[in-house]
C-alpha cells in the first residue's frame, strides 16, 4: 500500500469520525458566515448570505440527471396558500415551515418527521399577508420563524420546543405580520415584516438570537426631525409603508447587511405624499450589530406602482469595465434587475428582465427613471407590467461555474385606476382598483432566462405558457431547476437551457428548490403546492388556473 | 370608519356626557319594512360596488368585480343571500376571510350581497355592470343619498381634557418602548402580560392613574418581579408563568418587548420573589399631564366614559 493511499485512507477515516458528532445544535454564526464551504448543507434561507441559492454538489449533473428518481415526499397537511418555503438542511435533519404557521423537522435522508411546531393561527385572521411562509433560519442551536400574528418565535433544534417567543407588533394594530425567514447575524436574529399594502410605517427589527430580547429597529421611514423625513408630505411619513417582508443577504467581510424595502403606501395614489419617499424602494446596508444605516440607493422615487425593491440582494465579486466590483444585484418588480456596488451603494446599471414595460421608457446612466407614466388618479389606464411584477419574489440563482444569472420574467399587464383612499392604521391600502391584462400584442406568457448579470446580455430563454412563479437552484452539475404552475419540476443544462428532465409533482410550484448530501448522496428537494396572491389574480387573464389545485408536498431527489 | 368624537360638559357640578356619533344610511326608496328582504335597486347595487370595490376586491383578495384574486372568483357563481350574509358577518374560520360584521353595518353588507348576486351571471372577462347611471370614480366621492358622519360637540372645555383618539395611539405606539400594548390588552388587542385594561375600565380614573404613576402601592402576587440568575451568571427580571417538568415558562421583561420564554431548570442558578410590581414605574417622567388623561380616557372609552380631566389626577 502506497503511503499516499494510507494518508487518503486516514484522512477519510478522519473526516468521516469528525463528521458523526456534529449536529444542528452546533450550527454557530461562524459556520453560517463559511457556509460555502459546507455545501452538504444548505445553512441558510439564500444557501449563503450572498444569496446565490448554487451549490458545488455535482453528483447530479447533466449526463445522469434523467436517472433522478423520488427519494421521498413530505406531507404538510396544508393545501392552501401555496407551499412556498426555502427547505433549510444541517447535518442530515431538513427544517421546512407550511402554511398556517407550522415548522417540520425531519431526517433528511427518510423524511421521517423527528418534530414540528404549529404555532396557533390568529383569530379571525384577515390580512393581505399569508397563510403562506417562506421558511426559517437556523443559529445557537435554535430554529427562528416569523408568525402569522406577528411574532419571532425561536425552537430547539433537536427537540421542537418553544424557547422563546417575541411579539413584534400587535398584528391587527400595525397590519403587518411575518412571511419571509428571518435572517441570524452573528449573535442576533433580524427579521423583517408585511404591510406593503398596508397604512403602516415600515421597520426592520433585530433580537438577541439567545434571549429574544429586542435590540435594534430601523424604521424604513425616517421619523421628525431625522433625515429623510422632508422626502415625505405632511405626515404622511407615519403611514407610509416601507415593508421589508422578504430575507436580506449578508457580507461578512464589509459586515454589512443588505435589505430591500417596499413600496410606500398609498401604493398606487401618491398626492397625499409627494416626495422621494425614503427609503421606500431602497436597497439598503446596514450595521448589523446596531441597525443604523450606512448606505441606500432608491431604485424608484415616489412610486406609485407598488415596485417594490424588496427581492433577494445577490452579492457577487465580478469585473465591470476591467476591474472587480463588489456588486449587489437586485431584480425589481417592476421589470429592471439592479446593479449597485455595495461597498458604496453606488448605481452601476440596471437592465430589464421582462419585455413589457410602459411605466418608463428606460433607466438613465445615474439610475434616474425616464419617462415617468404615473397613473393619473380616477382614471383607468393600462400599464405593463402588472401588480403581480416583471417578476414575482421568487428568488434567482447565480452560478459561478457559469458565470449566469438565472431568473424568471412575466409579460402581462393591468388596467389600473388610482383612486384615494381614506384608511386607519393597519388598514390595507392599495389606493386602486385593477384587473389584470394581456399585452398590446395579446401574448401573455412567462418565461426563464439565464443572463449575464452585469450587462443583462440573455444567453438563453425558455418560453412557458403559464406564469412562472417558483425559485430558481443552481448546481455544481451544470443544472438549474424551476417549477412550473402545472406541477412540472424541471431541471435545465445551466448552459444552454435545454430540458433535461421533469417531473410532475401533481400541485403548481411556488417555493424554493434546494439541494444538500447525506452520507455522500446528494438530494434536491423542492416544495410542491400551488397558491398565494399572485396565483389567484392570475385566472383574470388565464380562467383554467382557478382549477389548478393546491398542494403542500416536499419532494425530495437522488439518482436511482 | 367612523371618526368618534367624545366631549362632555360640567353643568352645575354634574358630569353630562354626550356622544353623538352616527352613521347614517338613507336609500333614494325605502327600505321594506320585513327587514329580512330590504328592497334591492340601482341605489342599492351601485353602493354594493362601490363598497365591494372598498372592502372585498381591494388587495390580493376578490378581484375587480369579483373576478377572483387570493379569495375565490365570485362573479359567474350562484349563492344564497343567506349564505352570503353569514360569511361576511362571521368570516371563515382558519380562512383569510375575516369577519366583517364588526366592520360592516347590516344595511352595507346588504348591498355587498346583492351586488355580488348581481355577478352571477358574468362570465370571468365580462365588463363590470353599471348600475343607477353612476359611473365608478372615486369610493370617496358623494355616495347615493349617504349621510356620513354627523357630529355633535356640545362644549369646547378649557380645561386639559383627556383625548380618547390619541389615547390610543398611545396605548399602541410601537415607537414607544414603552407602550401600553406591550403588556396589556384592550379589546383584544395587545399582550396579555399585565391585567386585561378592557375589564379593568369600571376603575375610577384616580385608581388607574395611581396604578400607572405608582404601580408599586398595589401589587398583586403574581405580578410581582421574580430575580432570576442563570448558572451563566445572566441575571434577569421576569414575572413566572408556570412550569414544566424541565423548564420554566417566564416573561422576559429585563428588557421591552417582554419576551415569553422557556428557561431550562437545569440553568438556573438562583430565583428570588421581590416586592416590586412588573409594570414599569418610569410613567410619572415618561408621559405628560396630558399623555396620562389621554390613556386612561381611551381604556374607559368603551364604557362611554367621560374623558379625563386634571381634576381626576386628585
Amino acid at each position: 500500500m502506497s503511503i499516499l493511499i494510507l494518508v487518503t485512507q486516514i484522512s477519510f477515516i478522519i473526516s468521516v469520525m469528525t463528521a458523526v458528532p456534529i449536529t444542528a445544535r452546533d450550527v454557530d454564526s461562524q459556520r453560517l458566515i463559511e457556509a460555502a464551504s459546507e455545501p452538504q448543507n444548505w445553512l441558510t434561507y439564500g444557501g449563503t448570505y450572498n444569496a446565490w441559492r448554487y451549490s458545488p454538489l455535482d453528483q447530479i449533473h447533466r449526463e445522469n440527471v434523467t436517472d433522478l428518481s423520488t427519494a421521498w415526499v413530505f406531507q404538510t397537511g396544508v393545501v392552501d396558500g401555496g407551499f412556498s418555503t426555502t427547505p433549510l438542511v444541517a447535518d442530515g435533519v431538513m427544517y421546512i415551515t407550511s402554511s398556517w404557521n407550522r415548522v417540520f423537522a425531519l431526517d433528511a435522508v427518510t423524511g421521517k418527521e423527528k418534530w414540528h411546531y404549529y404555532h396557533p393561527e390568529p383569530e379571525n385572521f384577515g390580512l393581505l399577508y399569508g397563510p403562506w411562509n417562506r421558511g426559517v433560519a437556523l443559529g445557537h442551536g435554535l430554529v427562528y420563524m416569523g408568525t402569522l400574528d406577528n411574532r419571532l418565535i425561536a425552537l430547539d433544534a433537536e427537540t421542537g420546543e418553544e424557547v422563546w417567543n417575541v411579539v413584534i407588533e400587535d398584528w391587527q394594530e400595525c397590519g403587518c405580520n411575518i412571511t419571509g425567514a428571518p435572517l441570524v447575524v452573528k449573535d442576533k436574529v433580524v427579521v423583517g415584516v408585511t404591510a406593503g399594502d398596508s397604512a403602516h410605517r415600515g421597520y426592520i427589527n433585530a433580537y438577541d438570537a439567545e434571549s429574544g430580547r429586542h435590540v435594534w429597529r430601523f424604521y424604513t421611514i425616517p421619523g421628525e426631525g431625522e433625515e429623510g423625513n422632508e422626502t415625505w408630505l405632511g405626515d404622511s411619513w407615519k403611514l407610509g409603508g416601507g415593508s421589508s417582508w422578504l430575507t436580506g443577504s449578508y457580507d461578512a467581510e464589509l459586515d454589512l447587511l443588505y435589505w430591500g424595502i417596499g413600496n410606500p403606501s398609498s401604493d398606487f395614489y401618491g398626492e397625499d405624499r409627494r416626495g422621494l419617499n425614503l427609503y421606500t424602494n431602497c436597497i439598503v446596508a446596514l450595521d448589523p450589530d446596531t441597525g443604523q444605516r450606512k448606505w441606500h440607493f432608491q431604485e424608484i422615487p415616489y412610486d406609485v406602482w407598488d415596485w417594490d425593491a424588496a427581492y433577494e440582494q445577490v452579492l457577487i465579486d465580478l469585473p465591470v469595465n476591467g476591474e472587480v466590483r463588489k456588486l449587489l444585484i437586485n431584480p425589481n418588480k417592476g421589470g429592471y434587475t439592479y446593479v449597485l456596488d455595495r461597498v458604496t451603494g453606488e448605481f452601476i446599471g440596471a437592465w430589464p428582465h421582462a419585455k413589457n414595460i410602459t411605466w418608463i421608457t428606460g433607466v438613465g446612466s445615474n439610475g434616474e427613471l425616464q419617462g415617468r407614466n404615473e397613473p393619473p388618479p380616477n382614471e383607468p389606464v393600462v400599464l405593463c407590467p402588472s401588480i403581480c411584477g416583471g417578476r414575482s419574489w421568487n428568488h434567482a440563482a447565480y452560478s459561478p461555474k457559469t458565470g449566469l444569472f438565472y431568473q424568471t420574467g412575466l409579460e402581462f399587464c393591468q388596467e389600473v385606476t388610482a383612486e384615494k383612499q381614506e384608511v386607519e392604521k393597519g388598514d390595507e391600502w392599495i389606493a386602486a382598483q385593477f384587473e389584470l391584462r394581456p399585452p398590446a400584442d395579446g401574448d401573455a406568457y412567462s418565461h426563464f432566462d439565464a443572463y449575464d448579470p452585469v450587462t443583462g446580455e440573455k444567453k438563453w430563454t425558455y418560453r412557458s405558457k403559464y406564469p412562472l412563479l417558483a425559485s430558481t437552484l443552481a448546481t455544481g452539475g451544470n443544472l438549474v431547476f424551476t417549477g412550473d404552475p402545472e406541477g412540472q419540476f424541471l431541471a435545465f443544462d445551466a448552459e444552454n437551457g435545454d430540458v433535461l428532465w421533469k417531473f410532475n409533482t401533481g400541485s403548481g410550484h411556488r417555493g424554493s428548490p434546494i439541494t444538500y448530501a447525506v452520507d455522500g448522496t446528494q438530494y434536491i428537494a423542492v416544495p410542491a403546492g400551488w397558491g398565494s396572491a399572485v396565483a389567484g389574480l392570475l385566472p383574470q387573464i388565464w380562467p383554467e388556473i382557478e382549477d389548478f389545485p393546491g398542494g403542500g408536498a416536499l419532494f425530495v431527489f437522488a439518482l436511482k | 370608519m367612523s371618526n368618534f368624537r367624545i366631549e362632555k360638559s360640567r353643568i352645575g357640578g354634574q358630569f353630562l356626557s354626550v356622544i353623538l356619533v352616527s352613521v347614517v344610511f338613507w336609500y333614494t326608496e325605502p327600505l321594506s319594512a320585513q327587514g329580512h328582504s330590504p328592497a334591492i335597486n340601482d341605489s342599492v347595487l351601485f353602493y354594493g360596488q362601490v363598497l365591494f370595490a372598498r372592502n372585498c376586491s381591494v388587495g390580493y383578495c376578490h378581484g375587480k368585480g369579483g373576478r377572483a384574486g387570493r379569495g375565490p372568483r365570485l362573479r359567474g357563481k350562484e349563492f344564497s343571500s343567506d349564505y352570503l350574509r353569514e360569511v361576511i358577518e362571521k368570516g371563515i374560520p382558519n380562512s383569510a376571510m375575516r369577519s366583517w360584521g364588526d366592520r360592516l353595518a347590516r344595511d352595507e353588507i346588504h348591498s355587498i350581497v346583492s351586488f355580488i348576486k348581481a355577478l352571477s351571471n358574468l362570465q370571468q372577462n365580462d365588463p363590470d355592470p353599471v348600475f343607477g347611471g353612476g359611473r365608478f370614480t372615486s369610493v370617496n366621492g358623494p355616495t347615493v343619498g349617504r349621510v356620513d358622519q354627523v357630529e355633535s360637540i356640545l362644549s369646547a372645555p378649557s380645561e386639559i381634557v383627556g383625548d380618547v383618539e390619541r389615547g390610543r395611539a398611545l396605548f399602541f405606539d410601537a415607537g414607544d418602548r414603552y407602550n401600553c400594548a406591550h403588556c396589556h390588552t384592550i379589546d383584544g388587542r395587545g399582550t396579555k402580560i399585565g391585567p386585561d385594561l378592557g375589564r379593568l375600565n369600571s376603575a375610577p380614573y384616580q385608581m388607574l392613574i395611581r396604578d400607572i404613576l405608582l404601580p408599586n402601592v398595589f401589587v398583586v402576587p403574581e405580578g410581582r418581579i421574580v430575580e432570576m440568575v442563570t448558572t451563566r451568571g445572566d441575571s434577569m427580571e421576569v414575572i413566572r408563568l408556570g412550569e414544566t417538568e424541565t423548564r420554566v415558562k417566564v416573561f422576559d421583561i429585563t428588557t421591552l418587548p417582554p419576551v415569553k420564554r422557556n428557561i431550562k431548570k437545569a440553568t438556573i442558578q438562583s430565583e428570588v420573589l421581590g416586592h416590586r410590581s412588573g409594570m414599569p414605574d418610569i410613567y410619572a417622567s415618561h408621559y405628560t399631564v396630558q399623555d396620562l388623561l389621554d390613556v386612561v380616557s381611551f381604556i374607559k372609552s368603551g364604557t362611554g366614559a367621560a374623558p379625563a380631566v386634571i381634576d381626576d389626577l386628585f
